[in-house]
């Protein structure tokens, strides 16, 4: 999904800020941390669970974010909304007890009528095995359209020329994980020359490496 | 169990914004203190957490392992191939410890400059080399260092040569990368510790090049 997230090589930012943070100090206020801390501790809890969660779908649901919240709120406190929005989703809280002075009181007929509204995932783990479709040193053109919801192959390289650098072996296609569902695909990066990226580009001063999934490619 | 469904995690974001008090710290509190109340996090778990972090977990595990493979070639050499082995050599290796983790280390070279970015979100070797500072997670930064690496590389000092390459790694699957600076002349006959003492946190992500006594983190 074409969502506001995908912003490398948009133009018009200004400097970059806050480069002189200090290396020890990693959050600013105390509640960055703690929001930081709690996504983390929930996290641990759900990992390899894909029923319940997965990265991708976190990454997902930060991407679901109202574009102007994406751009301007603080990235923690986007986490936090994240947080609670995936635990209102799934069932386990309702969005009533975050709100001033509520009880967060059990309520066990929501909870109930959250369970229903459970959809079974219907996909079976996928894993199609054999050998990896591209070598190492061999041209590729990404894909230009992308259907997944969420995807891991950046607009600014889509229906662009590369070239394989290296290849990883399987690793679950991030799209799918987005979508509970485990599928592992052959992962390679792949290395393209700024000029064949950026009108504005230099020859042979910049290379840009993503690394990208199968799926994402086709012989060039 | 998760509903795996975009627009309805898209319609509770709307409703989130329009009812939580808009001051972020309280909302924090608001879902923390939810949780644990029903226990779903322990009450020193947040605590827990962080102390852990702080204890095991920052540049300096990254320090370590550069300023090793800068005496020792060998070492070089594994962390060139396998950095996780390099770092667990020296014990370095964090919340990394006992699962699965993958880095690539990328190495800075007179006429090769690396510079690591995430432009979908905010990967970064957190679990190796602790929390990215706010300018990795910026939008400036995102969009511009795939597109504008040596302006983005000038604004944080980093003059390059013009027969000087930059390649620029977008973190875009579950590999992480870290950056290996060059050691500075003149520091022949230094120790691991005073070595690890030169290498900062910028120079891992590939902001800071020429390292210099009293700019590191170890």
């Amino acid at each position: 999904m074409d969502t506001v997230h995908d912003i490398g090589g948009r133009q018009g930012f200004g400097p970059v800020r806050w480069q002189n943070d200090h290396d020890e100090k990693a959050f600013h206020e105390e509640w960055q941390a703690r929001a930081w801390a709690m996504c983390m501790c929930m996290f641990a809890g759900w990992r390899g669970n894909p029923k319940v969660w997965t990265l991708d779908w976190f990454r997902h649901v930060r991407e679901r974010i109202d574009p102007i919240d994406y751009l301007t709120r603080n990235y923690y406190d986007q986490w936090v909304q994240s947080l609670a929005a995936i635990l209102i989703d799934n069932g386990t809280i309702r969005l009533e007890e975050l709100l001033p002075g509520s009880a967060a009181i059990e309520d066990e007929s929501t909870r109930k009528s959250g369970s229903t509204a459970e959809k079974s995932l219907t996909e079976s783990n996928e894993f199609a095995g054999g050998e990896p479709a591209f070598s190492v040193g061999q041209k590729v053109r990404t894909k230009i359209s992308i259907a997944a919801l969420h995807t891991r192959l950046p607009a600014y390289v889509r229906g662009r020329v590369g070239v394989i650098e290296s290849y990883h072996g399987y690793q679950p296609l991030a799209d799918a994980s987005a979508r509970g569902v485990i599928k592992p695909e052959s992962l390679y990066t792949i290395a393209f020359a700024a000029t064949d990226l950026w009108p504005e580009a230099q020859a042979d001063r910049e290379r840009v490496f993503i690394d990208a999934w199968e799926s994402y490619l086709e012989p060039a | 169990m998760a509903s795996y469904d975009s627009d309805k995690v898209a319609h509770i974001h709307e409703e989130l914004h329009s009812h939580l008090p808009s001051e972020p710290a309280l909302r924090v509190k608001a879902l923390e203190s939810l949780l644990v109340e029903r226990g779903l996090l322990k009450t020193d778990a947040v605590d827990k957490w962080l102390d852990n972090f702080a204890e095991k977990i920052g540049p300096k595990n990254g320090a370590r392992v550069i300023a090793k493979s800068w005496i020792d070639p060998e070492f070089e050499s594994t962390l060139r191939h396998d950095a996780m082995q390099a770092f667990s050599a020296l014990g370095a290796l964090g919340l990394a410890k006992g699962g699965h983790y993958w880095l690539k280390a990328v190495f800075n070279s007179d006429t090769v400059h690396n510079l690591v970015v995430c432009t979908l979100c905010s990967c970064y070797p957190v679990a190796l080399i602790g929390m990215s500072p706010l300018w990795y997670k910026s939008n400036e930064y995102r969009a511009r260092a795939v597109r504008d690496p040596r302006g983005v590389l000038e604004e944080f000092g980093v003059k390059l040569n013009e027969h000087v390459e930059v390649r620029v790694w977008d973190s875009t699957s579950e590999r992480r990368y870290i950056v290996v600076p060059q050691r500075p002349a003149g520091t022949e006959g230094w120790s691991e510790d005073q070595l690890a003492g030169l290498v900062t946190r910028n120079s891992m992500i590939g902001t800071h090049r020429d390292l210099r006594q009293g700019d590191g983190v170890a």
